[in-house]
């Protein structure tokens, strides 16, 4: 129940987007197409649920030996590692995404949702399964976010929007809007 | 095409090294001015709690920070669970005159995490109630809303309580059915009035009110049975 | 001297990191619930992105082009965790309160992004002052956007009382209120530039027509 409740948490109702900020600048980026959207989001999923369990079995090694300081850096080097693997797999098996992404795969690595969840986990103490639902809750809601996003942006190029408001403001208040709607789902857990 | 992947390895290697030194130097600089830092915030929160209505200080600062610093090696143990809340090592005790003041720390889960209180229980013989809180660990709310625990008009609402209002658990407004008390007449019978204040959030209070009840319970059980620890 | 100076002014307005290039968006809506938070998460990033632009830009020569990406991060995240354990021994009330966000500061794309495209490619003076001028815009965008927050939702701005309890939007200070400043600031931004965008283009015309006339 506990963990169904975390997913329900990490997807919905603390969503990392709209309600924590996290995973903003690809969000931006790659929102333009759903078609991005869904290969970035699955993207994202992937290497945030592998990094952080890898993340977290590095961090029982780093609280062992007392080497807690070196946690930044320690998760930043796995996350950077995955997302090279990530890149390689893609460039071989989905040119076609991988051409797509261009520059935001790499840019995985710095989406501070991935960090950020790693560790979060830590700080919460998670057990394993539970840091792993927490990063999968995540990345739903972060797919969830974006392909809303880009569902509207896709849209809003057929509209006239004046010049100062095109590509970030709008998107801001677009996202403002999201952002309320979703709070929405605050009530849910009493 | 070896020796390459063997330079880049290499680079790499010396690099991450490099910052491993850079940084195991920084943390053996800063290592003791944190540790003190923390300690700095628990007194800190204890010479609030150890103030009276009208901000006078019922216990000597300095014998604050000595108390403090001597069982600074116990700190952080979890010591009683009840499913509900926990309380946290250690339990400080002061005296003043004919009244005992018990510190206790203690944590429940609140939106995102712990929520951590430590909290001044007064002892005047025959009653035990609850003097101050301080809530020092809430970085998992939300911001804007559960985090609004951290103000202090907000934690007001929930002290001070008598034995009364404790014995049956004590309940935020919402929880208790309660709403339309005013703050004073609230904590007579043991409500933390916080839906005027804390808006849309009731799982960070509740939090609270939690642990407040556990340690509450902790402190009974462990006086009942007429010892010092 | 002049080129020196544009340096460091351009991170101010023309290529502010938060409202031209969209970047450090993250801290951006996450710190500024209050003018100081905002401040004080500008500041931790502008020392973390000079030291880093400084170091990346003296080691830029000795960087194999293929590993050049997980040295940088390395280095990035030497110093914020050096920025994080003077911060947790010094100026503890501002640590706890900006908590998650100083770890994240390694993954704002300010930091990567100019390490990427300025200081591996620039001398160490060059990229000290590319570093200080985009933290500089950075830690300003940050305030600017608290302060508003704060004012409208508290009605005070660096706990100075305004208009305290008179007008409060509440909702300033919750994550849609973030975005709705950022979109309206980004917007007046775009349309400052549009405006001198536009300004210059008459002028241009305006001295074409003169060029035309004094030929006649």
């Amino acid at each position: 129940m506990k963990l169904f409740l975390i997913l329900l948490s990490a997807m919905l109702i603390n969503n990392y987007v709209f309600i924590r900020f996290l995973g903003i600048c690809p969000f931006l980026g790659v929102s333009k197409r759903v078609s991005t959207a869904l290969g970035m989001g699955v993207a994202v999923i992937f290497v945030l649920v592998m990094s952080s369990a890898i993340s977290w079995l590095l961090d029982l090694l780093l609280i062992a030996l007392k080497l807690e300081f070196l946690r930044t850096i320690v998760f930043i080097l796995v996350i950077a590692t995955f997302v090279q693997f990530v890149e390689m797999f893609l460039k071989k098996n989905n040119p076609t995404l991988y051409e797509a992404l261009g520059i935001y795969l790499p840019l995985i690595t710095t989406n501070c949702i991935i960090l950020g969840i790693a560790i979060v986990n830590s700080l919460s103490k998670y057990n394993l399964l539970e840091a792993i639902f927490n990063s999968l809750g995540a990345g739903v809601g972060f797919l969830i976010a974006l392909i809303i996003f880009a569902t509207i942006r896709e849209r809003m190029e057929l509209y006239d929007i004046p010049k100062p408001f095109q590509n970030l403001p709008i998107s801001m208040i677009t996202a403002s809007l999201l952002s309320l709607a979703f709070m929405g789902f605050q009530g849910m857990i009493k | 095409m070896k020796k390459e992947t063997l330079k880049i390895s290499l680079t790499l290697m010396i690099y991450t090294l490099i910052a491993g030194i850079a940084l195991a130097l920084v943390y053996q600089f800063t290592e003791n001015r944190i540790a003190e830092a923390e300690l700095e915030n628990v007194i800190k929160s204890m010479e609030f709690l150890l103030t009276d209505e009208s901000g006078n200080q019922i216990v000597d600062p300095k014998e604050i920070k000595n108390t403090v610093i001597s069982k600074r090696s116990e700190m952080g143990n979890e010591i009683y669970n009840d499913g509900i809340g926990t309380v946290i090592s250690p339990v400080y005790e002061f005296q003043n005159g004919d009244v005992k003041y018990y510190i206790l720390t203690g944590s429940a889960v609140g939106y995102g995490g712990k929520v951590i209180t430590i909290a001044a229980f007064k002892y005047n013989g025959s009653e035990v109630s609850l003097h101050k809180i301080k809530v020092i660990e809430y970085s998992q709310e939300t911001p804007g809303l559960g985090a609004k625990i951290a103000e202090e008009k907000v934690q007001e609402r929930f002290f001070p309580i008598p034995e009364e209002g404790l014995k049956n658990g004590l309940k935020v407004d919402k929880d208790a059915g309660k709403q339309n008390l005013d703050p004073d007449s609230a904590k007579q019978s043991g409500v933390a009035k916080v839906s005027d204040v804390m808006t849309g959030a009731t799982i960070t209070p509740r939090a609270v009110a939690n642990s407040l009840n556990t340690m509450y319970k902790y402190l009974r059980e462990k006086y009942m049975q007429g010892g010092e620890k | 001297m002049a080129s020196k100076l544009s340096e460091f002014t351009k991170g101010i307005i023309k290529e502010n990191p938060t409202y031209v290039q969209v970047l450090g968006m993250c801290p951006t809506l996450a710190t500024t619930t209050s003018a100081k938070n905002g401040f004080g998460m500008g500041i931790a990033a502008t020392v973390v992105l000079v030291m880093s632009n400084v170091v990346i830009s003296a080691i830029r020569k000795t960087v194999p082009e293929k590993i050049r990406i997980p040295i940088f991060i390395t280095v990035i995240a030497t110093f914020v965790t050096i920025v994080d354990l003077l911060m947790h021994a010094f100026t503890y009330d501002l640590w706890k309160t900006l908590g998650l966000f100083i770890p994240l500061i390694v993954v704002n794309c300010i930091i990567m992004g100019r390490a990427e495209a300025y200081a591996s490619k620039h001398g160490i003076v060059n990229s000290l002052l590319d570093g200080l001028g985009m933290g500089v815009g950075f830690t300003l965008s940050l305030t600017l956007l608290g302060s508003i927050r704060e004012l409208l939702g508290n009605g005070t701005v660096f706990d100075v009382n305004v208009w305290g309890k008179a007008f409060n939007m509440f909702v300033m200070i919750l994550p849609p209120g973030a975005y709705l400043t950022l979109g309206l600031l980004a917007a007046l931004f775009a349309a400052i530039a549009i405006n001198k965008e536009e300004k210059a283009k008459k002028q241009a015309q305006v001295s074409q027509t003169q060029k035309a006339g004094d030929v006649k």
